[in-house]
């Protein structure tokens, strides 16, 4: 049996009452064997029961010093590595369960969400999402539209910029031949060719409500009569 | 008017536009196609008497027609010239100079060669009929009897392409 190095004090305290103990256990020992001996040779049941309490003290103690030291001098994730089937091993766990036992809210109260968010490519994100169909769904664009207060939008607008990216020349063409303007301007001219035509016109029409109205006073009177 | 287009009628006279006209633009308009009317019959004597002066200018006297003969012109020359009128345009000179329209009185379409000349022949022999228009409906005797309206209309463009019976 043997024991680690004592280098400092705490190890060497620690080492010095594993000594003792391993004394003790030694002591324990040389009885236990006798105690098996003597079994051995012939004694009875009750005589061999206080040596195999012995002995279980004596593993107590042995036990988990032997197993210290052994792991201490030997590389146990190594082992494990090369000896044990990782995969097969997982494969058998009930991550389902395990999971099902997990506190998700207290994980996720442990967690610093904004160092994760803070983590997270947004414009990736933002690219792979139809922004478009999601708004024209999802978004009251009508209502959004009827809170807008267009009159001021309107009154920031710059009126005269944008007349300046007007073609008025070409739109006023557009509109000219669009009303066949000089057709208008040869009706106008063969209609109402002078103001003396237009003057006895409309004095034509005022002359015939006069008489209208003259006609219907007389007729009111006729049938009061 | 087509659709889309600006009207050349003033903004003042736009209201009326369609209505029946009434008895004074209906007989200014009368007395203008009577002058037009004297001023072709009095042409027509001219044209004669310079023809017959140039064929015969020793032996030439002016002959002036026979009252029988000049009423039968005037009557021929008045109803001939209203008919025309009435069927290509809508509206002789005077309704011209007056903006007035002769046209069917439901679907304000014009008259066909029929209505048109039996509206001139009752214009000619019973031109006092204009003075029933006088009434609310302003409607004269040959407008009650042909079944047409005489409309303010000072658009020179008629109903197009639109002919009635």
């Amino acid at each position: 049996m043997m024991s680690g190095p004592s280098g400092s004090g705490h190890h060497g305290r620690v080492d010095s009452a594993r000594m003792e103990a391993l004394r003790g256990g030694a002591g324990l020992l040389v009885r236990g064997v006798s105690g098996v001996a003597g079994a051995l040779v012939g004694t009875s049941r009750a005589a061999v029961r206080p040596v195999r309490r012995e002995l279980s003290l004596l593993l107590d103690l042995a036990v988990p010093a032997v197993l210290d030291s052994v792991l201490r001098r030997v590389d146990l994730t190594g082992t494990v590595r090369r000896y044990v089937d990782l995969d097969a091993l997982v494969s058998g766990v009930d991550l389902d369960a395990a999971a099902a036992r997990l506190d998700v809210d207290a994980v996720a109260g442990r967690l610093d969400l904004d160092a994760v968010a803070a983590r997270l490519d947004v414009e990736a994100v933002v690219d792979r999402l139809d922004l478009t169909r999601i708004v024209r769904e999802r978004v009251d664009l009508d209502g959004l539209v009827a809170g807008v207060d267009v009159d001021a939008v309107a009154a920031r607008l710059d009126i005269d910029r944008v007349i300046a990216r007007i073609d008025l020349v070409g739109l006023a063409e557009d509109v000219i031949a669009a009303i066949d303007l000089p057709e208008i301007i040869r009706e106008s001219s063969a209609s109402v060719a002078s103001d003396t035509v237009r003057g006895a016109r409309m004095q034509g029409i005022s002359a015939d409500e006069a008489v209208g109205r003259a006609v219907d006073r007389l007729r009111h009177r006729r049938v009061r009569s | 008017m087509t659709e889309g287009s600006v009207s050349p009628v003033p903004k003042e006279a736009r209201p009326y536009q369609g209505e029946r006209a009434g008895v004074v633009t209906r007989m200014v308009a009368s007395i203008i196609d009577a002058l037009v009317v004297a001023v072709v019959l009095v042409a027509a004597v001219v044209g004669v008497n310079g023809v017959s002066y140039m064929l015969d200018p020793r032996g030439f006297e002016f002959t002036s027609a026979k009252p029988l003969t000049s009423l039968t012109a005037i009557l021929l020359v008045t109803i001939g010239y209203l008919t025309i009128a009435w069927v290509t345009t809508g509206r002789s000179y005077g309704g011209h100079v007056m903006g007035l329209r002769v046209v069917d009185r439901n679907d304000r379409r014009l008259l066909g060669p029929a209505r048109a000349l039996l509206r001139a022949v009752l214009c000619a022999f019973f031109p006092i009929g204009i003075l029933w228009c006088m009434g609310p409906a302003h409607r004269s005797v040959q407008d009650l009897a042909t079944g047409s309206s005489v409309v303010y209309d000072w658009s020179p463009r008629g109903p197009r392409g639109q002919r009635g019976r």
